[in-house]
């Protein structure tokens, strides 16, 4: 394994990593936001829309990790 | 704080004590153009990224780190895009102008940038104005509330509509 390869590694981890810390911050600002309007009378549910988009986000990154390593797989092994 | 006609709060305010008989009348959701900038440089980061990892494939092997550049500044480039452009859309789907008979709410959220409630109380507004600049805002519908004692809140879809309900919120019409 070439220092490259370990380069790339390296960026697929943080690429990966750097998930969370997106992924932890809208999720807690998204109950906040959810917990104050449920104080409010006929306030509508909003979840559906922001989950669909947080997990297309997810998704996507899954992807597009995967679709780099493979990429740079088959170029050096 | 709350007594404020306008309240900018780093944290996130909680609803009213008193706020069992405030009753929700709109939840608006900024204008779609907010996305249009950030988009076009999120496909023009992208072209650049996959063009430069193209450009890698067809180059031969040097063994040398600058022969190699291409696919790593490609990756890299994918890799940030993406990253910032899911962060804006996140933080962009939970702003939202929230009316209710008391108060009008803007949440603004920038994921781990900021995190803002700004708040205009109706009873200390004294009128609401709406401004409709340029042929961009006309055409596509939105603009900008101006509240006479409070904050102004942009990026409204259908400015006059909105206007009206927060009027009629505050029992003007």
């Amino acid at each position: 394994m070439n220092a490259l390869t370990m380069i790339i590694l390296s960026l697929e981890v943080i690429f990966l990593l750097t998930t969370l810390p997106i992924f932890l911050v809208f999720v807690h600002v998204r109950k906040k936001q959810e917990k104050f309007l449920r104080a409010l009378q006929n306030a509508p549910d909003i979840q559906l829309r922001h989950s669909v988009l947080l997990a297309s986000y997810l998704v996507m990154t899954l992807v597009l990790c995967v679709g780099t390593s493979l990429y740079c797989f088959s170029k050096f092994l | 704080m709350m007594g404020d006609d306008k309240t900018i709060a780093s944290q996130w305010i909680k609803p009213q004590a008193n706020t069992s008989d405030e009753r929700l009348v709109r939840i608006i959701e900024e204008h779609w153009i907010k996305y249009v900038a950030p988009g076009i440089v999120y496909i023009g980061i992208n072209a650049g990224g996959l063009l430069l990892l193209a450009l890698a494939g067809i180059l031969p092997d040097g063994g040398n780190f600058f022969a190699d550049a291409p696919l790593l500044v490609g990756i890299l480039l994918l890799f940030i895009a993406h990253h910032w452009f899911f962060a804006f859309l996140l933080g962009e789907a939970i702003d939202c102008i929230i009316i209710t008979n008391k108060r009008t709410i803007v949440f603004e959220t920038k994921l781990l940038v900021h995190d803002d409630m700004v708040e205009n109380t109706l009873e200390k507004v004294r009128s609401v104005e709406v401004y409709q600049d340029g042929i961009l805002q006309n055409v596509l519908l939105y603009g900008s509330l101006r509240f006479q004692g409070g904050t102004d809140i942009h990026l409204v879809p259908h400015p006059h509509r909105a206007a009206k309900e927060i009027e009629q919120a505050m029992g003007r019409i």
